[in-house]
Formats: structure tokens, C-alpha cells, sequence
């Protein structure tokens, strides 16, 4: 296969699968191999590229969240099960606080519990972070459709505003020591938000104008009826979307009320999406494609979650590890085989691109102070 | 292709018009050149050309511009950008989005072009401004001259008639505004395109130019017509224009080649006559040098890991006006920042006056070393020039009164209630320097000081920079501008790659190199002449000689 960088999308949808994957389960040997599979992935198809970093981000991120969950759990947690660990002092409350415990015994069981929902937490936190690391969400932007492209590029603009403005802040700073003024403390800081606002004001009405220079937001004229029709197109589908999007991922509801919801959503959402990006008359340099290995990608993250689904509503006990009486958790073979096609197919997409064939940046050049 | 008919143009609040009934026609495949003091509305002409005045600008347009049958009036930039392409005056500032080639595409995505036309044309354009390495570098860590390269680029790959540029060379060191200036001559010689640009350094630019615009400012009318005929009496001029006024030649020379074949015989009276140049010998370094102030030993310093500064070392003295020049990226900025403590060399040593600049209290810090960086505006942030004068005596611990005492000897024309960001690019330039000469720092730097100035606000620099060397005050310019590093320096340092590659008398360093030598050194090498000032008083000199 050629080298070169799969379609974003296909990405962000192959982790989403992943991160629903880990919404439906507290198994901590699915959660951890879920883990396993996005570092190996990351670690083989990740451009060398500053996003690349959200992945170690995430997971730095994840396992805050996961102690933060386990000592809310071990303070604060009901008492569960009769495996007392340890006792901590418990705070005495008074009679109307009943229901609320602060310290006291601690059981394994209570500890499991904690540990379980917050890898859970982390595992989905982990899922984003390769999402980050294996596409930058700027090259997803890219592919948005024509009818949401100028929020699209609002949002671009914003995303590099962000090292600009950092850069304004130090360039600020310096020269206000260079002034004989100190920069240190609270009077400090808010000397620099007056030159700094200022400052990025003066560039956003440069780029404006730069845009407009260039045709940003060159529109052709669109009968009235027609964008009535659209704009409740894209509504109706939108709030068909969320509601889909609540029963499926809530696990709640009749088994057919949320896909249909979503089903119907996506389609509403497309055609609304379709009839107003012909009002722009904009065309699309270089498109990423949309080949096959975007759609196994694709597939095979959801497969994961599709499998995760199957098993939650055949058999659910083994997704959610038993603490009364307290086993050791099972390993469920269907989502195993999704997992396992999950992983096959993200590895099996095309090489990434080397310095030599094409790398969008050189690698002397990652270091982010290159710019300064 | 481009017809101006009676304009005037009035921004709101303003009393007078900025231009005053302007008719102009520019026809098609021509270089047309404006030129004319800061302030005297040469953007504003530009910026009528696509319609961002007014359609940007706000203000009141009287008369008419019609652009390729198109009146501004009526179509915005958005509707002028398939006939128009904008390149405004920071390149960086109008990049919408992350690569080199995204960025080329992104005019032609806004108008539709079909995508195996874009790839083409894109494809093209790489081509013609030498981008193809760069295709997929981020815009971010371009250089000065490669970023102004891609605005260029991705003005032309939709396809316009005209090609609009506001001070395309500015920024850029000699030899990248050479690649820059010799692509725009292949647009216009191979294309027949129209490019009008904006430029204040004349002497990189007039040679090439079909047509010059003369805008003298203050609503006064145009002077419009060949350039030798407009630079004859302009008062802003290139160098080898003030080498024939000086030298009484019939014809003005506009460029180097035809300012030797003119100064043939000058040269050869100079020749004849060694006498004449007896002031221009160059001093043997050593001679007269004050007390060290400001050293530099084997500095190292990195961003990130990438070291900037490689083992550079460096003494100045009390009294010397120092260049430092190189090629854009070259560490130059770098140094400044260093020497004023601002970054911190991971090994080596900085001295000012024997102290760690980066040691300092900021108040100390200004007393013996100042900066006005890149862009002077940073130095400030009051909301008008006399609070801006009251802080620093404040911060400074001086007397009340002493920095708007500095700023009435520097530049006696600014209004103390004028906010500072209102103020012309050279004005702001003199009041950043009032702030931080007012501590009266053994050392002053500036980084870039002649960026966007004009030629009077240029020589008004000049002196003021002289007059604080006089005083034993030690000046160190990092800059692209040769002209001035030959007017105003003792002493040259030229850095490559974070590494001094030449340091002396300027005289010497700069006539032995022919990519920082300036015009008249040219013209007249190999005697060692480098300003018209120089040449004036050589001529002097022969006109003594009995």
C-alpha cells in the first residue's frame, strides 16, 4: 500500500467506536485492552506532529480522573460489600444528613467499584486523546460539508489564534520589563490584558480583511422557501440526532426507539447539509479520500461497540463485574472479536508517509518554539 | 484595467481628506511603483484598489473606482477577488490556514475553481515563486522572506489581472528581497500582469518599476510618470538618484549598472587625485576605543532544542554604533534579546557594565541597557503619549518631566494627548525611543529600527542615534537596511547561522561584501565611498586641490 495519512474522519470514527465501546462496560480487562489497542495504534499510525502529544496528554489526563473517582469513592462512597480493608475515622453527621458518609470503613469492594467507574471514565478520556494523536481535529475540520464550512473556518482561525496569542503574551512581557516594570503578581498580569486584547483585535480585523481580500463568503442568492426548507431539515435532524444519541448511549428505552431516532437524524441531518452547501459555490482543494481503508477503519471501531451492544442486551452481567460476591471478571468472547477487528483493521490501513516520501513537517521543526 | 476617477477619500473624524480628487488609469502589464512619505496615504491607495476602502475602512468615497469594469462601490473585496489579489503589509496576518499549500489553494476553494484546475495552478505557482520545497511546511515556521513569497502565491493562483503589494520587501533582508522583487518581474514580463506595490526603499525597487506614483501627502495631487522623470525632483529618493543630483549628471541613473557607467568619470578624477579620500582610510581597529560596556562570551542559546546562538562572543565599546546584519533567522533578534537579558544562554556569559542583564531588577536593567524592539509599539501601552512619558519617569525613577523633555528633543511634533497606536509608524518609532532613552542606558539596541519609515523619518533617526553615540553611548542596530548601517555604523557584524562570520570597521566589512554593500559603494567601488555624504565631501576635497 502507498503510504499516506488516512481521512480524519475516518479516525475520529473508529476511536468514537471505541470510546462508546468503553461507555457500555466496567469490565477492566475490556477497558484495559481497549487502552492497550489505542496505545498500540497511536504508537504506529500517529503523525510526528505537536498533536501527537494529546495522546500522552489524555493519558496523563485519565489517570487523574481515575484517582480523583477513587478517592471520592473511598471518602465519600457508600459502604458495599463486608471485605473491610481498612477503617478511617468516620465524621460524625448529624441525624438529617443520613445517607451521607464521610470516612469510615473501607471495603474492597467499595474500592472496586470506585476503581472500575473511573477507568471507565479514563478508558473514554484515552479513546479522545487517540482520536487527537492520530488526526489533527484542524485536518477533520477540513472535511466538514459546505453548509457548516464558514463556522468550520471560524474555528480554524480560533485553534491558531491560540499560539498567537501566547506569543503576544511573552512578546508583551518583555517589553514591559524592557520599560523598567515588573511583571510578576496580579497588577502584573492585568498590565498585559490591555496591549494583548488590543493586539489581537488589530489581527483579527487584518485577517478579515485578508479573508474578504480572498472571497471569503462569496454566496449565490437562494429563494426564501428553499432556505426555509432546509434550516427545518437541519433542525428536525439535529434533535432526532440528540434524542438517538440519549437512548443509544443511555442504554435505556426500547431496543428500536434509538437507532430509528438516529437513523432518521442522520438522514435529515445529510439532506439539510446538502441542500445548503449548494448556496455556497466553493470548491475543495485536494480532498482527503474516502477509500477503503477509511471505511474498514470506520467499521471496525464500531464493531467494537456493536459487539459491546450485542452482549449488553444477551448477556450484560458479563460487562459489568460482580463485587457481591466478588469474582474475578470474565472475558466475554463477542466483544473480544470486536476489539480484536478494531485492532486489525486500524493496523492494517496504509503506512504513514516518511520524511522522505512526503512528511507534512520536517521533524526540526515540531519543537513549537521554531515559530518564535 | 484600473481607472480612478476623481477620487477623494475622507476617513470619519478627520478633518481633511486623505486623498483629493484622484484620477489615475494604470493600463494593464504594468509596474507601477508608489511611492511617498509615511502617512501620505499610499495604503489607502492601494486598499482602494479591491474595494477595503471603504468597504473595511469605514469613511467617505467621493468619484469613482472602477476596476476591470467592476465600480468598488458596488462590489465588495469578496466580488474583486477573482480580478484583484491583496498582499497586505505583514504577510502572517492575512494566512488563513496551516500549510504552504492549503494556503495557496484557499482563494481559489472561495471561488469555486474546479479541483483538478486548483491542483494545476497550485502546482504552477510553487513553481514560479520557488515554493516546491516548502509545499508542506506550516506557515508558522516559514522565514520572512518564504512567507511573503506564499501571500504572494496565494494572491496569484486565482488567476488575478492585478497584483496589489504593500511594501512587499520591508521585512526582508537583501538578498530575499531580490527572490521576491525579481518573481514579481517574471509576473509581469511573462504574464502581463499589473502589479502595483508600495514600497519605502526605493533603491531595491525603482530600477524595475514601468511607472511611478508620487504621493506627497496631506491631499496634494499625484505626480504621476516615468521614473526617472518623477525621481528627478521627489523628495524621496534612492541613493544613486541623490549620487546624480550630487554629482550634477543630466540623465538620473536608478540603478547600480547605470550609476557606474555615469560615475565613470568621477571615479576616475577620485583616482587621480587619492588626496580626495584622504578622511576615508580606515582606522585600525584598536585605535580609539572606549571602555568595554557590553560582552558577550561563548553565548549559547537554544529555543526548545534547537540552539540559536552557537559559542558567539563579542565586546562592545563606549561610543560605537554597531550593525549587526545577516540573512533573515540568521540570530540577530536573538542577540538583542540576549544582551538585554531576556534570554538566558544555557552556557557562556553576558556582561553589561560587568553585570548579568538578567540578574537585574527592571529598573536597574534600564539604566544601563535598553531595547526597542521589532515592533516599537510593544514599548507601549498608556492610552496617550503623556501618561506614556509620566510612566516611564515612574518606573524609571526619574525626575517628573525628563522622558517629555527626551521626546521634545527627538521629535517636537508629536501631540502629547495623541493616543500612541494613532500615531505614523516613525512617530511611534521616536516616542518608543524617548521611553527608553530616557534612563539614559549605557547601551541602547534596536532591532529592525527603519522597518516602514520613510526617508526624512529615517535621517531624523540618524541623527538622534548620532547625537547619543557622541555622548559616549553605545548603539548596537540589527538590520536589513545597508543604507543605514553605512550612514550610521562604525563598526559591522555580520552573523550566519548563530555565528559571527565578520566583525570591523564598517567601511571595510561592508564594501568587501557585495550583498550588504550599499548603492553608492557599488557605484563607486572599489573607492571606498559609501554614502552620498561621502561622495560630497571627496568632492570637496577635489575641488580644494588646487
Amino acid at each position: 500500500m502507498n503510504p499516506r495519512l488516512l481521512h480524519a474522519g475516518a479516525w475520529w470514527m473508529w476511536a468514537l467506536g471505541l470510546a462508546v465501546a468503553a461507555s457500555r462496560t466496567t469490565n477492566p480487562l475490556i477497558l484495559g485492552l481497549i487502552i492497550a489497542i489505542t496505545g498500540l495504534v497511536v504508537s504506529s499510525r500517529a503523525e510526528k506532529a505537536p498533536w501527537a502529544r494529546a495522546y500522552s496528554s489524555a493519558l496523563i489526563l485519565g489517570a487523574i480522573v481515575l484517582g480523583v473517582r477513587v478517592l471520592f469513592g473511598l471518602f465519600f462512597g457508600l459502604a458495599v460489600g463486608d471485605h473491610q480493608l481498612f477503617a478511617l475515622p468516620q465524621a460524625p453527621l448529624p441525624s438529617w444528613a443520613q445517607g451521607i458518609r464521610i470516612g469510615g470503613s473501607i471495603t474492597s469492594e467499595q474500592l472496586l467499584l470506585a476503581f472500575f467507574d473511573g477507568l471507565r471514565l479514563a478508558t473514554i478520556i484515552v479513546c479522545i486523546g487517540a482520536a487527537n494523536a492520530l488526526s489533527s481535529p484542524l485536518r477533520l475540520l477540513k472535511s466538514v460539508p459546505g453548509a457548516i464550512y464558514e463556522l468550520g473556518v471560524a474555528i480554524v482561525v480560533a485553534m491558531s489564534l491560540v499560539p498567537t496569542l501566547i506569543a503576544d503574551i511573552t512578546r508583551v512581557r518583555e517589553a514591559r520589563r524592557l520599560r523598567g516594570r515588573t511583571t510578576a503578581g496580579a497588577r502584573g498580569f492585568l498590565g498585559l490584558v490591555t496591549p494583548v486584547l488590543e493586539g489581537s483585535l488589530r489581527r483579527s480585523l487584518d485577517l478579515a480583511a485578508a479573508m474578504d481580500s480572498r472571497g471569503y463568503g462569496r454566496i449565490d442568492a437562494v429563494p426564501l422557501r428553499t432556505r426555509r426548507g432546509t434550516q427545518g431539515l437541519l433542525v428536525v435532524g439535529l434533535m432526532s440526532l440528540v434524542v438517538g444519541m440519549y437512548l443509544f448511549l443511555a442504554g435505556t428505552g426500547s431496543s428500536w426507539i434509538g437507532p430509528a431516532a438516529l437513523v432518521i437524524g442522520l438522514i435529515a441531518g445529510v439532506a439539510g447539509l446538502i441542500t445548503t452547501g449548494r448556496r455556497t459555490s466553493r470548491s475543495r482543494y485536494r480532498p482527503d479520500p474516502w477509500l477503503w481503508p477509511e471505511w474498514s477503519v470506520a467499521v471496525g471501531g464500531w464493531s467494537a461497540a456493536a459487539t459491546i451492544w450485542w452482549q449488553m442486551s444477551h448477556n450484560a452481567a458479563a460487562l459489568e463485574p460482580s463485587l457481591t460476591p466478588l469474582q474475578w471478571p470474565g472475558l466475554p468472547v463477542l466483544p473480544l472479536i470486536g476489539l480484536a477487528i478494531a485492532t486489525i483493521t486500524a493496523l492494517a490501513t496504509p503506512p504513514l508517509p516518511t520524511d522522505e516520501t512526503s512528511s507534512r513537517i520536517p521533524p526540526q521543526l515540531i519543537s513549537t518554539e521554531a515559530a518564535a | 484595467m484600473i481607472h480612478l476617477n476623481d477620487v477623494s477619500i475622507t476617513y470619519s473624524g478627520e478633518a481633511s481628506a486623505v486623498l483629493n480628487n484622484v484620477t489615475l488609469t494604470i493600463p494593464e502589464g504594468e509596474l507601477c511603483l508608489v511611492v511617498g512619505p509615511s502617512g501620505s496615504g499610499k495604503t489607502t491607495l492601494l486598499r482602494l484598489l479591491n474595494g477595503l476602502v471603504p468597504h473595511f475602512s469605514g469613511g467617505t468615497l467621493t468619484g469613482s473606482v472602477v476596476i476591470n469594469g467592476r465600480d468598488t462601490a458596488t462590489h465588495p473585496p469578496r466580488e474583486l477577488a477573482d480580478v484583484v489579489g491583496f498582499v497586505g503589509q505583514d504577510p502572517t496576518a492575512g494566512f488563513v490556514t496551516d500549510t504552504v499549500e492549503d494556503e495557496l489553494a484557499y482563494a481559489m476553494e472561495s471561488l469555486g475553481i474546479e479541483t483538478d484546475v486548483m491542483r494545476r495552478r497550485v502546482e504552477e505557482t510553487l513553481d514560479l515563486l520557488g515554493l516546491t520545497a516548502l509545499r508542506r511546511r506550516p506557515l508558522r515556521s516559514l522565514s520572512g522572506g518564504e512567507a511573503q513569497r506564499v501571500a504572494i502565491g496565494a494572491a496569484l493562483t486565482s488567476h488575478p489581472q492585478i497584483l496589489v503589494l504593500d511594501e512587499p520587501t520591508s521585512a526582508l533582508d537583501p538578498s530575499a528581497a531580490d527572490e521576491v522583487l525579481a518573481s514579481l518581474q517574471r509576473l509581469v514580463h511573462d504574464l502581463g500582469m499589473t502589479v502595483v506595490l508600495a514600497e519605502h526603499r526605493l533603491e531595491r525597487v525603482v530600477q524595475y518599476a514601468d511607472r511611478v506614483i508620487l504621493v506627497p501627502g496631506s491631499g496634494a495631487p499625484l505626480i504621476v510618470g516615468e521614473p526617472a522623470t518623477v525621481m528627478k525632483h521627489s523628495p524621496i529618493a534612492p541613493p544613486v538618484v541623490e549620487l546624480g543630483r550630487q554629482a550634477g549628471w543630466d540623465e538620473i541613473a536608478l540603478s547600480v549598472r547605470d550609476a557606474r557607467r555615469s560615475a565613470d568619470a568621477l571615479r576616475q578624477r577620485f583616482t587621480d587625485q587619492p588626496s580626495s579620500l584622504s578622511s576615508f582610510t580606515v582606522p585600525e581597529p584598536a585605535s580609539k576605543q572606549g571602555d568595554c560596556v557590553l560582552a558577550l562570551e561563548d553565548v549559547r542559546v537554544a529555543y526548545g532544542r534547537r540552539e540559536v546562538l552557537h559559542g558567539l562572543s563579542l565586546e562592545l565599546h563606549a561610543g560605537e554604533v554597531v550593525a549587526v546584519m545577516g540573512r533573515n533567522g540568521a540570530g540577530k533578534s536573538t542577540m538583542l534579546s540576549t544582551m538585554v537579558g531576556l534570554r538566558t544562554p544555557f552556557k557562556g556569559s553576558v556582561r553589561v557594565l560587568g553585570v548579568d542583564p538578567a540578574t537585574l531588577k527592571p529598573q536597574d536593567l534600564v539604566a544601563r541597557v535598553g531595547l526597542v524592539p521589532q515592533q516599537a509599539g510593544d514599548l507601549l501601552y498608556a492610552e496617550s503619549v503623556n501618561l506614556e512619558c509620566r510612566q516611564t519617569d515612574r518606573d524609571a525613577g526619574l525626575a517628573p518631566g525628563t522622558t517629555a523633555a527626551m521626546l521634545t528633543t527627538i521629535a517636537p511634533w508629536i501631540k502629547a494627548s495623541s493616543h500612541p497606536s494613532d500615531l505614523s509608524e516613525g512617530s511611534r518609532l521616536a516616542l518608543a525611543l524617548a521611553v527608553v532613552l530616557a534612563p539614559d542606558p549605557a547601551v541602547l539596541l534596536l532591532d529592525e529600527p527603519t522597518r516602514g519609515l520613510d526617508y526624512q523619518a529615517k535621517q531624523h533617526l540618524i541623527e538622534i542615534l548620532a547625537n547619543a553615540a557622541q555622548r559616549g553611548r553605545t548603539i548596537v542596530l540589527a538590520t536589513h537596511d545597508v543604507e543605514l548601517a553605512a550612514e550610521l555604523s562604525t563598526r559591522t557584524v555580520i552573523v550566519a547561522d548563530g555565528e559571527v562570520v565578520a566583525d570591523g570597521p564598517t567601511r571595510r566589512i561592508i564594501t568587501s561584501s557585495p550583498m550588504f554593500a550599499p548603492q553608492i559603494a557599488k557605484a563607486m567601488s572599489p573607492l571606498p565611498l559609501l554614502t552620498v555624504a561621502d561622495v560630497a565631501i571627496a568632492m570637496n576635497a577635489l575641488s580644494d586641490i588646487p
